[in-house]
Parts: structure tokens; sequence; C-alpha cells
């Protein structure tokens, strides 16, 4: 008996059943991929980590610096649990060329060894691990092989003083260690006789090879003390922890893909729970109909449990077998550079499913449940006890100067408030994400973000080319460094744009403060004075002795404005003055930086920033943008110039990403708006067959009803816009401000909008789905004729 | 009679409604159910024609097929002179909002707005009267005073009673200045008390002018009326008019002489 009410049911309200089963699908697909994607997400670097075989501490020496063979020393610290070495070769960009003329041989650290000594498992793109190199062959770094725009196939020519090799590039590879965007190394690997070819060259050897230690070690800075001076002597060196941190800007992403699975999560159970609720109430004369002839509240409830679960049941293995593809797309245009593997994703999403499953029956039994008290006829009377405290009509036709159609729309969105509010938090929700990204992304490729890297207000950059950097650090350094910017300078002036160049050189030194030191990477600039740098406490240093650190590194060796602290160097130990605090997103927000006079051996230089480029005759946004393509023109001998937004995007080097990802979400966001308008909008006519065949019988014409029924999504779709667009800053401020705060910003990041995209495309492509899907949606109501009105069919 | 009743009041006869050979037929589970076979009526400026007749024998069918509610299958339908079977669903809309006024059994309204909202509703839609939002309420309030329930004004559909929204319904009906006004079953829903109230109202709305056309099971109901037809199996089998010039006090005369009559017809 009840299996065929059951049947008929099922048939009869094929349209709310269908809508039921659609919302249950989407539902099951979103948690089960978008959990799965949580886990992955959150456990991704420590996995990428152990599959990698990280190790806890890296060390990265030059042969030229080397005054004791690193390997000897590190065979007498106790504290080292094993180590493995890998040689290497460090080249400049100048000696890479390619027959591939799209691509861009860019700055940063190039990195050139053999397949022979792999001490790490280097990932493929099919995220098998790299065994050995074919002779003439070459793997490369996979970020750095798409930011330069290398494929697969691509000749390169690697040229070391005067020793030349050809190779074809045979893939990409993942490296866990030097991988991260934020770093800009590409290790280039190559087949080990082919490596020999270079490195056993006395001078190559001499002047541009090295090693990098990867150290086991429980205790990181007992191994230090033990290392003394020659840990300081590491080119560049880092442990787990600053190895994590590099992954910051890969983790803006994958933060990005959490914040869009729990949003998607939140937005299935929302509407899920609606339309329960939406289709029970249809059900509640039906309900009275059973409680009169005399049918037990426990097997109605029972019959209409059983209907929710097998609807549940269907939706949930359709939606289950969807998540795979979905959740794969997901993880796929966020993840670049790391690896997230989901091992239990069968498990995971099949338990998901199973849970949405569960929900359903809680909701739907929470649903019934209201249903127990009341009496047949309250249950016929659609579930309304006849009592009424608060008005149903707010608005007055008489009174209001809304037309007809409008205030119809108005009218209905203010008497069931929360109908419509479950509507318009999705539509916000799904907006405001899409605007962070946009906001995110634009602020990634802005130069507000300048200062954030501890850079002087610039109108261009100059990748300095590699050789000439290699220059830079020697003994007589800084005077080199002088010439070559007031060359610049005067190149600039020649072609009628004056400026003045800047060059920031780093060197990572022991600053200490009593009992506490740390390795601190030190800066200092030629060609401009440390009060053009931005402090955010404090007054700039005025004379050599005094500096400015940033707060991170400051806290990290107890000590603050006023203090004293001790630096080592080459020279010696020298005391300086703490005269100003400031912030800075490189190197994990720890920075020391020298007055200008400062004088410094530059062999300790391990690298710097790009060159800066300030124009002294103010032009305008426009002219500096001119200035940068002619730059470009005449400036070979120097390097490529870039704009400071371009040089922003490329440091944080995710911008791209993010910018793939808002794409992905604006079209999950037109998705997903569409398809709960055409749901919701359905589940509105189905309930207002009656009353739309009344307006029909009252002689309003079928445009009018559309332009009702469309008008109701338009005003919750601009609510949603103004909603999403008045908390797109909270929204930054919640979402996004924590990311910077991990990368060393204490004061809150001055977000760049794009005001074409964020007031205009993106609210409009809501809003524009909105009105579109529910116009076609509304095109429904042409089967209801008037005669409906009286049951006539 | 009642013609004779118009031209005393100085009315000039005209036929607002004539139906020719009217049919309609619905297919249901693949089989021909032939609801009304060839259908001829007229109905007078002024009348009121009462549909009387078995369950299932056509009575709403042939309101809702005359009043372009629905479509016919076959025949035509003259509304003014004008053809409702070549309109457009468009025109078809344009001349129930204008033209006709409808009150139903259960007192449908739209719930999200109040007794007054709804009667102003068609009037607020249609460019008939041309007039402002202002002398539209004006008018909404004055038919609802003459119809005794402009206490409910502002009050929603669920907190009045059912006869108030029924002569709210009326008012509905009423506010665009109908040259008809159909009633299925108008009193259906009714108690007697109501039922009487709401059936004086329309008496009067006649008396006035208003052509109206009502489809009834009651004989109280279809007593008040100037014409009575007796429909079944889709056909008219008879028309019974009633005296017009009898006053109310005389409404169990005219109520028994229709019961003879239905009794003839097999009632």
């Amino acid at each position: 008996m009840y299996l065929r009410i059951l049947k008929r049911d099922l048939k009869r309200k094929r349209t709310m059943n269908v809508i039921l089963l659609l919302f249950i699908t989407l539902a099951s697909m979103f948690v089960a991929s978008s959990v799965n994607n949580i886990i992955s997400v959150t456990t991704a670097l420590d996995n990428y980590f152990e599959m990698a075989d990280a190790p806890d501490y890296l060390g990265a020496t030059m042969n030229k610096a080397e005054t004791e063979n690193i390997e000897t020393l590190l065979d007498d610290v106790d504290a080292v649990d094993f180590y493995r070495t890998e040689q290497i070769l460090f080249m400049a960009n100048t000696m890479v060329s390619s027959d591939n003329e799209e691509a861009e041989i860019l700055g940063g650290t190039m990195l050139l060894q053999g397949d022979a000594d792999l001490a790490l498992n280097y990932f493929l793109a099919d995220n098998s691990i790299l065994k050995d190199v074919a002779p003439g062959e070459l793997y490369m770094t996979g970020h750095m092989m798409e930011k330069q725009k290398f494929s697969v196939g691509d000749r390169v020519t690697i040229t070391i003083e005067g020793v030349s090799k050809e190779f074809q590039i045979a893939g990409s590879i993942n490296d866990a260690v030097l991988g991260a965007s934020a770093l800009s190394i590409t290790r280039y690997i190559v087949d080990e006789e082919e490596y020999s070819f270079f490195s056993e060259e006395g001078e190559i050897s001499h002047m541009y090879g090295g090693k990098i230690c990867y150290i086991e070690t429980a205790d990181i800075d007992a191994m230090l003390a033990e290392l003394g001076e020659a840990g300081g002597s590491f080119m560049f060196s880092m442990d787990r922890g600053y190895m994590r941190f590099c992954y910051i800007f890969d983790m803006i992403v994958t933060g990005i893909l959490l914040a869009v699975s729990v949003l998607f999560i939140v937005i299935s159970f929302v509407v899920l729970r609606f339309t329960i609720t939406f289709t029970l109430a249809e059900e509640y004369r039906e309900i009275g109909v059973m409680k009169a002839i005399g049918i037990k509240n426990r097997k109605i409830r029972g019959l209409y449990l059983v209907k929710y679960a097998l609807l549940a049941v269907i939706g949930a293995v359709i939606g289950l077998v969807f998540s795979y593809p979905f959740g794969t797309m997901l993880m796929k245009v966020s993840s670049k550079s790391v690896i997230l593997t989901g091992e239990n994703a069968y498990a995971v999403n099949v338990l998901c499913s199973v849970a949405v499953v569960a929900v359903i029956l809680l909701f739907s039994y929470g649903c019934t449940r209201k249903v127990t008290g009341f009496t047949p006829v309250d249950a016929i009377r659609n579930g309304q006890t006849g009592e009424r405290f608060r008005k149903k009509s707010l608005m007055s036709l008489g009174k209001s100067r809304l037309g007809t159609t409008g205030f119809l729309a108005m009218n209905d969105i203010v008497s069931s408030p929360k109908r419509y509010s479950i509507v318009t938090l999705t539509f916000t929700l799904c907006l405001c994400i899409t605007l962070t990204l946009s906001a995110t992304a634009t602020t990634l490729k802005s130069d507000k973000l300048l200062p954030a890297f501890d850079m002087v207000q610039c109108d261009a950059m100059v990748s300095i080319n590699g050789g000439d950097v290699m220059t830079f650090m020697a003994e007589d350094g800084r005077t080199v460094l002088k010439d070559y910017l007031a060359e610049m300078e005067e190149t600039l002036s020649e072609h009628g744009m004056p400026a003045t160049c800047v060059q920031d050189l780093m060197m990572p030194l022991t600053v200490r403060n009593g009992e506490k030191e740390s390795q601190i990477p030190c800066f200092q600039a030629t060609g401009a004075k440390i009060d053009q740098y931005a402090r955010i406490a404090g007054t700039a240093p005025e004379v050599p002795g005094e500096i400015a650190m940033t707060r991170m590194a400051a806290e990290s060796i107890g000590a603050d404005i006023g203090d004293t602290v001790v630096i080592v160097s080459m020279e010696g130990e020298r005391e300086y003055l703490i005269t100003a605090l400031y912030q800075t997103m490189n190197n994990r927000g720890c920075g020391v930086r020298f007055h200008e006079d400062e004088k410094i051996n530059y062999i300790q230089v391990s690298g710097g920033l790009s060159g800066q480029i300030i124009f002294t005759d103010n032009p305008g946004k426009k002219e500096v943008k001119e200035r940068v393509e002619k730059i470009n023109t005449f400036f070979d001998e120097y390097g490529e110039v870039i704009s400071t937004g371009q040089w922003v995007g490329e440091a944080v080097s995710v911008a791209d990403t993010i910018n793939a990802i808002k794409g992905l979400m604006t079209g999950l966001t037109i998705v997903l708006v569409a398809l709960v308008t055409v749901l919701l909008e359905r589940s509105f006519i189905a309930k207002e067959t009656r009353e739309i065949a009344l307006m029909k019988a009252m002689g309003l014409k079928s445009g009018k009803i559309y332009g009702y029924h469309v008008a109701r999504f338009g005003i919750v779709g601009v609510v949603a816009v103004f909603f999403a667009e008045l908390l797109l800053r909270p929204f930054l401020r919640l979402c996004i401000d924590p990311i910077f705060r991990m990368m060393g910003m204490e004061v809150a990041v001055d977000y760049a909008i794009n005001p074409v995209e964020v007031y205009g495309v993106l609210p409009l492509v809501v809003l524009g789905t909105t009105m579109v899907t529910a116009f076609l949606t509304a095109l429904y109501t042409r089967k209801i004729k008037a005669a409906h009105v009286a049951g006539l069919e | 009679m009642w013609q004779v009743w118009n031209r005393e009041r100085g009315l000039d006869m005209r036929t607002v409604l004539e139906a020719k050979n009217l049919c309609k037929t619905y297919i249901v589970n693949k089989r021909q159910n032939n609801v009304l076979k060839n259908v001829n009526l007229t109905v007078e400026e002024g009348e009121m024609v009462a549909v009387m007749g078995p369950s299932g024998s056509g009575k709403s069918t042939l309101l809702y097929t005359v009043s372009g509610m629905d479509r016919m299958t076959a025949g035509e339908v003259l509304f003014d002179g004008k053809s409702i079977g070549s309109l457009n669903d468009k025109e078809l809309a344009e001349l129930r909002l204008d033209e006709m006024g409808f009150i139903f059994q259960q007192m449908y309204m739209l719930k999200n707005l109040t007794v007054l909202d709804n009667i102003i509703l068609p009037a607020c839609q249609s460019k008939k009267l041309s007039e402002s939002r202002k002398e539209t309420v004006a008018r909404g309030q004055e038919l609802m005073r003459k119809l005794g329930i402009i206490e409910v004004a502002d009050n929603d559909i669920n907190e009045v009673s059912g006869g108030q929204l029924q002569r709210a319904c009326i008012c509905r009906s009423m506010i665009n200045k109908p040259k008809m006004i159909f009633g299925d079953e108008p009193t259906g829903a009714l108690n007697r008390t109501s039922s009487d109230e709401v059936m004086e109202e329309l008496t009067k709305l006649n008396a006035e002018g208003t052509t109206i056309m009502l489809v009834t099971h009651d004989v109280k109901v279809a007593a008040r009326c100037t014409r009575v037809l007796y429909i079944v199996d889709g056909n008219i089998k008879g028309e019974y008019n009633l005296d017009r010039m009898k006053q109310a006090s005389e409404l169990r005369d005219r109520e028994r002489c229709l019961n003879n009559w239905l009794m003839e017809m097999g009632w």
C-alpha cells in the first residue's frame, strides 16, 4: 500500500521531486569534492615534503667562498644525523638561450646539476619520480618552465665560460625544496656525463660550482652552533619552517580553494534544507488527509522518510560520481607547484555522500516532526494554525509608487523574507568570493604592494643581468655597483629620461642581542637613502652604526627600538643601534637594513632584489609605460626592464593562478546562480500555480507575469550585489589579511581594486545570469492557463 | 420579462454574449470526453443568468469557455460583438482585464496582498480608466464601503471571514467596470447568511445594469436571477424566465416556481 502511495507520489509530483533530486546531487557533489580537497590541501605540504624526502635543513655553498670543505665539517657535527649533497653549478640567465623565440629567460637563481647524485625525489608531470635523464635531454622546474614560456621539446643551449651544450627539454619537475613559486629558482637536471662536461672545467667549477647539503637533524640550533662560522657561510639556507613558508604564495591558492570548498558546503546545506522544507510544506494537505483517515503519525513520517531516503540515495550516488572529476578540476587549477594527493579520495567521497544522505534524513525528520503536533485540519491548511500575529503583507499597492509588477515582486520578497534570504545569501556568498579573488589578483599585480617588499616607490624595475650581479659580489663590489648604476642613469639621461637607479643587495649575517642570535638577511641600498623606505615605527637610521629591523626579526632576538645589537660579518663583530622597525614580505618577514653609508665587504653578498628606476622628471603613468617599452630597445647591456606592477605579479607569482581560479569561480558562480535560480523559480511556480492562474484569469498578460517573476530574482540579485560589495573589504580582511600577516605584513595591505571588474563586470554577470535564467524558467508559466484557477485541466 | 424591465428603465437591449454551436472536448487518458456539445446561448445586456445542472454536466466548462478563460474546441463565441476564438492570448487577457469580472467558488486571492490591494490590482494593471493610483484606491474603498467590508480593507486575506472575502472578490470583479461578471458557484463555499448577503450584492449590481452569468447548484441563488439555463451532458436542456417585476419579498414564490421547473427537467 505504502509502496503504491510512494510510487504515485514520485510520478505525480515529478517536478518537485526532480528539483529535490538535483539539489541533493549538487550537495553530494560539492560536499564530497570539497571535503576531499580540504583534507588534501591542509595536509598537502607535509605529504609533499615526505614524498620528496625533504631534509630538516638545507644549505648551499659556493666553491669560491668555501674556506673548508663543508662535507668534512658536517662529518664532525654531532647534531647532524645524516646528510646528502648534490653538486651544482650556479648560472646566470645570460648563460641560457633557446630556439623558442617566445621563451623569456628570467632572472633569479639557476642551478645546473647531473642526475647521478639526486638527493631528493623530483616529481615528473605524471607524479612519477625522476630517476635518470637521457643524454641530450633536460628537465626543469615546472612553474619556472611555465613562467618562462618553455614547452617540452624546446631546445635550450647552456653556455658557461665558453663551454656550450645544447639540450632538449624533456619535461618539467616538481621540486619540493626549491620549487616554490616565491623562490624563482630554476633547477636544470641533465645527464651526469653532460653535466661533467661543464663541471670538470676547473675555472667553471671554481667560479660557479657549489653544493646543496640536505641535512637531517633533530636539533637545528645545536647543529648551527656546532657548525659555527661555516654555517654562516652558506650562500642560502633554510629549515623546514622556511621551506614551508616559501610555499606561502602557493598556499594562498590552496587557502582560497579551502574557502571556496567551505562556501560550497554551506551553500549546499542551506539550499538543501530550504528545498526540503519547501517541498514538505506542499505535502501538508496530504498529510492532513492521512491523519484524518486515522493513519498514525509514525507511519506518515515513515512514508515521507522513505521517499526522501530514496531521493537522497539516488542523488548522493549521482553526486558521488560527479564529485571525482569536479574535485580533480579544482585541484588542477589551484596546484602548480605543490603535488596535492588524494590518497583517501574514494573513501572520503563515499563518506561525504553518506553524510549528505544522513543530513537529508535528519532535515526530513525535523520537518515532518512539525506535522505531528497538528490536527488534521491544521495540516490541511498547509501547516498554518490559523493564528497569525505578524502581518504578512507589509507593503500597500495603494500607497506604493512602484508599478504593479515591481510592487508584486517587492511585496513577495518582504512578505517571505526567509524564503528570499536563502537565495540572497547564496548569491552574496558566491559573488563575495569572486570579488575577493578579483581584488586579491589585482593587488598581487599592483605596485601598491611594492613597499611590502621593502622597496622604494619607483617607476620601473630592471632585472640586472646575472653576470653583472656576480661582479658586485666582490670586496670592491659597492664601488662597482655605484659605477654601474651611474652608467645606467647616464644612459637613461642620454635618451631623455632623467632617472635615479637603485639596487638593493642582501647578505645573510648573524645578528645577536645578548644571548639570542639569529641569521638574518641584511640589506643595503645603493642609489637610495634609507629614509625613502617605509617604516612602521621609529626614525630612519641617520648615520652608519644605526639600523632598521623588521619587527619579526627584532622579536626573534628579543630586541626593540633603542636596543643595541651585534652583527657578525667578515670584518668581525660590530654594534648597531636599532632606530626603526619596518615590515616586509621578503624572507619570512625578517630583515635588517643598513644605512646607505655603512661600509660592508660585498663578498658576503648572496643576492638582491631587482634594480629600480625612479624617473626624476615626474612623468605620468602613460608616459612611464611608454618609457618602459622604449628603454628595452637600448638597455640590453643592463637587463630587461618591466613595470612595477608586472614585477609584483612575478614576485608573488601566483597572481595568474589566482586569476585562473577567479575565472573558474566566476564560471562556477554562473552555474550555481543559474541552477539555484532555475530550481527555486521552478519550485515557486509549482507552489504558485493557482495564483498565476488567478492573475491570468483577472487579465494579467503573460509578459507581466514573466516580469513579476524575473523582478523577484532581479531584486534579490541587486541586494546580493549590494551586500557582496559591502562585504568585500571585511571579506578581504578576514580571508586574505591573515595570509599577508603570515608573510610578515603587520600593517594591513592596501588592496587594489579593478573598478571595472569589481563594480561592473562581475556584479553584472551574476545579475544577468540570475535574470536571464529566471526569465527562461518563468516562460514555463505559459503552460498555466487561466482555467487552472478552478482546477480545470 | 427582463427585456420589458430593461426597456422600462430606458436601456437599449443589446446582446453581450452569444455562443454558437459551442463544443469543448477534453482528452483524458487517450479518451475523448465531449463536455460541451453544440451549445447555443445568448445573454443580453442587464441580464442575470444562472446555469444549473447536475455535477459533471459541463456548467463550469461552459462558463470558462464563453468567458475566454479556456479555449473552445469548436463553434463561436461573440463577446460584445467580438469573436473571442480569433483573439490571441494577449488580446484575451486584455478582454478579461477590462471587460469581464470573475468570481470563483473558492475565494482565490493573492495571499501576500491585503484585501484592498487584491481588489485594486486589476485596476492598476488596466489602462481602461486612465486614473491615478490614488483614484483607484478611492474607487476600491468606495466599492468596499458599498459592499460593507471597508473595515477589512487593510487586513490580510486570512484575517477575514469567507463571506467578507467573497464580497471582496465581487469588488475585485467590479473594479474595472466590466461589461459582464462571471461567477462560478460564488456562494458554494459560504454559509446561508453569507450566501444571502453575497447574492443580495450581486442582485443590486445587476439592478444597476451589470450583466451577470453564474453557475450554481443552489435554487435560492438561481431564484434571484432573471433567467435559468439547465444543462445536462453538455447540452442546454431548457431555460426558465423568472419574473423580474416581482419584489424580493416574493423570492419564495420564485424559488417554488423554479423548483417545480427543475423537477420537470429531472433535477
